[in-house]
């Protein structure tokens, strides 16, 4: 029956094979023997979602329990989700092809702000009320998981419940949990209270948020004995979590097209605008045996020709180099390239380049996200211009010919000396390839430098800052775009509109709801994508529900303001939080992790100071 | 030494809608995995040498695809048959592989066999095809020109399914010099008659070089 009406329409829509499943290693299951089905969605197009190393992961866990059947998800693009409405086509799992709303349970992994209407979007196609308030007995149980969910208030009124933290342990839990209580025929609600029991468990209808006069949050209260505090879950014993050895391996080319291993959790530099960097705290490291034996299954099991060891920061994984010793063993005969994103300037080798050119050599990335040192202390980022310069040296003397940059634009404290900065630094970084004899080095050198926009987030130093307005934004940009510099230099700067929303979203609270909803109405969806972000639509449904939304982006927040994710515990404390924004504004550094602990409140899980000394 | 083999796949249901380069992608991807002895190329970027004889279009199920690659041991057919099945997504089948005996480029008929066209439209299609000339537009390589696609159908028979549906088998040029998509035939009768495009079900089901003998 889908097939029919899908073969009718696949081919008037772009790159048909996203929506037809059937590649290698996905997972094909005959329900009848199934006793929980669950419908991952990554909330954006199928080429983004399939490089998502965390949904590979889940997918992986929950089909390896022989009862349950997990399948995926993605947004269609706009033409097929035109031609999936006027087909009556719902949205469906690739495995199964059946509509997600006949699933038991639709898992959201929420990693963008600006995916929040596409999740509406999938609600809608699927079936399924898009509101909480109007799911029934037999609606699927709608919940979210991922770096987003640190602040899910923007989302509460559309899902049933919240993951906070990492799933790999809590997701088997809930999957369990709901099993055994369907077989009882408990109801929908007794079933969602004893999942909420669940430690990293959210519900957010079993709180009431109210508002001061001037809109800031006056008091987050439980109902129904719900946990005053909700506490995120962690991986204790990091190096045997559960790891595939088997990636479903798309037809398509995606955005990342590889086998990839998660090196580490957490990071021990503290730079203060990474909220990555706080949450997925304490830091923790697999061994580089398990490493070495999780990257070979990978590539043995999809016949990938690259695989990328990442991690927030690669480069402090203490056995890194017995970890490529081991790997050499059997990639150069295999003819697999190992890939190092996320490489820190300061501890670039000769030895570390060397063993990462064995191969194929992948581009190369360094990440000085401020021009000058003045603010680069401000935002501890610890590197230094000997090593910027260093590290490129290095990189052009082993036949690098192109150097990515990443920037970023609207830091606290940032003047326009620091943006002027950047092209300073790509400049020396230039003057510092023509430095080598002509016969020495690599022809062709390009030097891009990726400039961001800062938005702050929750759980980091500078969530008290507010973003530049779009005017500081676009002057800022012209100023940078316009200053003389050597073409071999290239300067690509993201998009304002779209980081102002990502900015009002990241530390917004439950009245947003109303407006995303208005805004999905509107026509907004895949807001992430340049091509159809509609920010006078936004604008509008703003204006309809009386929320100004420079409230959320462009306020200095006092320490003593109630947040909206104040009951949601990421083990960062505030007083931590508010002692290194105050370093920042002086611009004081602080160590990492490995040479200082400065108790930011993570060293309470794994018991005392976290990390050793190396 | 190196031992040049041809083998023989099938592409269905589903996979009709995987590009080309998707199913180069693939079968890289799935001969590495393998582990035949395949040979690399040299160079800077090291992959498995293959190349395909003909390309199939998107929206084409196929039961007679072949493509060419080269082994450095010898290792007997039935267990690359095999090893490459147990590596190739579901509805990718090899199903026979010899030495290479006919050039790619002697390559010059393919026959489809085009289901799924309603009983009312199918008097239509056989007027259609009976009449003298087909003109359409067709896209070369120096832009739009004028063609009678009758140039380029071989042969072309009615006959009768196993659930007793009448179909077009139809045998058209393929290959480099002269070359009919079966979708630009079906597309122009759709578009004369107000059907909807794409709408037929196409599977290439034999590959002839001169006087339609098969291709192996």
């Amino acid at each position: 029956m889908l097939q029919k009406k899908l073969d009718k329409i696949l081919l008037n829509v772009q790159k048909p094979s996203r929506y037809v499943g059937g590649e290698l290693n996905s997972i094909v299951k005959d329900k009848n023997y199934i006793d929980f089905r669950l419908a991952f969605v990554f909330p954006d197009t199928y080429e983004i979602g399939m490089s998502h190393l965390g949904m590979k992961i889940l997918y992986s866990q929950a089909n390896e329990v022989e009862n349950y059947w997990c399948e995926r998800v993605f947004t269609p693009w706009t033409d097929m989700r035109e031609e999936m409405i006027k087909n009556d086509i719902s949205l469906y799992g690739l495995e199964s092809k059946d509509p997600i709303n006949e699933f038991d349970m639709v898992a959201f992994t929420m990693q963008y702000e600006m995916c929040y209407t596409n999740v509406l979007d999938a609600l809608e196609l699927g079936r399924i009320p898009i509101f909480t308030k109007d799911r029934k007995e037999n609606d699927p149980f709608v919940f979210g998981g991922g770096p987003c969910i640190c602040n899910p208030e923007p989302l509460a009124d559309f899902f049933d419940f919240f993951i906070l933290g990492e799933g790999e342990e809590v997701n088997l839990e809930v999957y369990d949990c709901y099993v055994k209580l369907r077989k009882q025929n408990k109801t929908r609600s007794e079933i969602l209270k004893e999942i909420s029991k669940i430690d990293g468990i959210y519900v957010p209808s079993y709180y009431n948020v109210s508002y001061n006069d001037d809109c800031t949050i006056k008091d987050i209260v439980p109902i129904n004995d719900a946990k005053e505090i909700i506490n995120k879950r962690i991986i204790e014993n990091y190096s045997d979590v559960y790891f595939p050895k088997e990636f479903v391996v798309p037809f398509m080319d995606i955005v990342h097209n590889r086998a990839q291993v998660e090196v580490l959790r957490g990071c021990i530099r503290a730079c203060r605008f990474c909220q990555a960097g706080y949450i997925y705290r304490p830091f923790r490291e697999k061994t580089a045996k398990v490493l070495n034996e999780q990257a070979f299954n990978l590539c043995e099991s999809t016949g990938y020709d690259e695989i990328s060891l990442t991690s927030l920061s690669t480069s402090d994984f203490k056995e890194l180099n017995e970890l490529l010793d081991d790997m050499d063993e059997w990639t150069i005969n295999s003819n697999v390239n190992i890939s190092l994103p996320s490489l820190r300037i300061d501890n670039f080798s000769e030895e570390l380049i060397e063993k990462v050119t064995k191969v194929r050599k992948s581009g190369l990335t360094f990440a000085p996200e401020a021009g000058t040192q003045r603010l680069r202390d401000a935002i501890n980022k610890n590197i230094y211009e000997e090593e910027i310069l260093k590290s490129c040296k290095l990189a052009f003397d082993n036949g690098y010919s192109s150097v990515k940059l990443y920037f970023m634009m609207g830091l606290p404290t940032e003047t326009y000396e620091d943006i002027k900065g950047i092209v300073d630094t790509a400049e020396k970084i230039l003057e510092t390839y023509f430095s080598i004899e002509k016969e020495k080095r690599p022809k062709g050198i390009n030097i891009t430098c990726s400039v961001a926009l800062f938005i702050p987030k929750p759980f980091t130093p500078f969530q008290y800052e507010p973003q530049n307005t779009l005017e500081e934004f676009n002057k800022k940009k012209d100023y940078l775009l316009n200053l003389k510099r050597n073409k071999k230099i290239s300067i690509k700067c993201h998009d304002v509109k779209t980081s102002f929303l990502e900015a009002v979203f990241a530390k917004g609270d439950r009245r947003l709801c109303e407006v995303i909803y208005k805004a999905y109405k509107k026509g907004c969806v895949l807001d992430g994508w340049n091509e159809h972000f509609k920010l006078d639509k936004w604008l509008e449904s703003f204006k309809e529900c009386n929320i100004d939304p420079e409230f959320y982006a462009y306020r200095t927040i006092s320490y003593d303001e109630k947040l909206p994710w104040s009951h949601l515990n990421y083990y960062i404390t505030k007083d931590y939080l508010v002692r290194e924004h105050k370093k920042a504004l002086s611009s004081t550094t602080v160590k990492n992790c490995r040479d200082k602990c400065y108790y930011c409140g993570a060293n309470e899980l794994l018991g005392g100071v976290c990390v050793d000394k190396r | 030494m190196l031992i040049n083999v041809r083998i023989f796949f099938k592409k269905l249901n589903d996979l009709k809608y995987i590009s080309h380069l998707d199913l180069n992608r693939c079968f890289l991807r799935s001969m590495k995995k393998s582990k035949l002895p395949f040979w690399y190329t040299k160079g800077f970027n090291p992959h498995i040498y293959i190349t395909f004889n003909t390309p199939l279009s998107l929206g084409i199920n196929s039961t007679c695809e072949s493509v060419d690659a080269r082994l450095t041991e010898t290792i007997s057919f039935d267990n690359i048959i095999n090893a490459l099945n147990d590596s190739l997504p579901k509805d990718i089948r090899v199903y026979s592989v010899c030495f290479p005996s006919n050039k790619a480029s002697d390559i010059c008929n393919a026959r489809y066999e085009i289901k799924n066209i309603k009983v009312e439209n199918i008097n239509n299609l056989k007027d259609f095809l009976n009449s003298e000339n087909i003109i359409t537009e067709k896209k070369t390589k120096k832009g739009l020109k004028e063609v009678d696609l009758k140039d380029f159908i071989t042969e072309y028979n009615f006959k009768m399914s196993e659930d007793n549906e009448e179909y077009l088998d139809v045998v058209l040029a393929c290959g480099g010099t002269k070359n009919l998509n079966p979708f630009l035939l079906m597309n122009t009768f759709n578009e004369k008659y107000g059907l909807p495009l794409n709408g037929q079900d196409i599977t290439k089901t034999a590959v002839y070089i001169d006087g339609m003998v098969e291709f192996i």
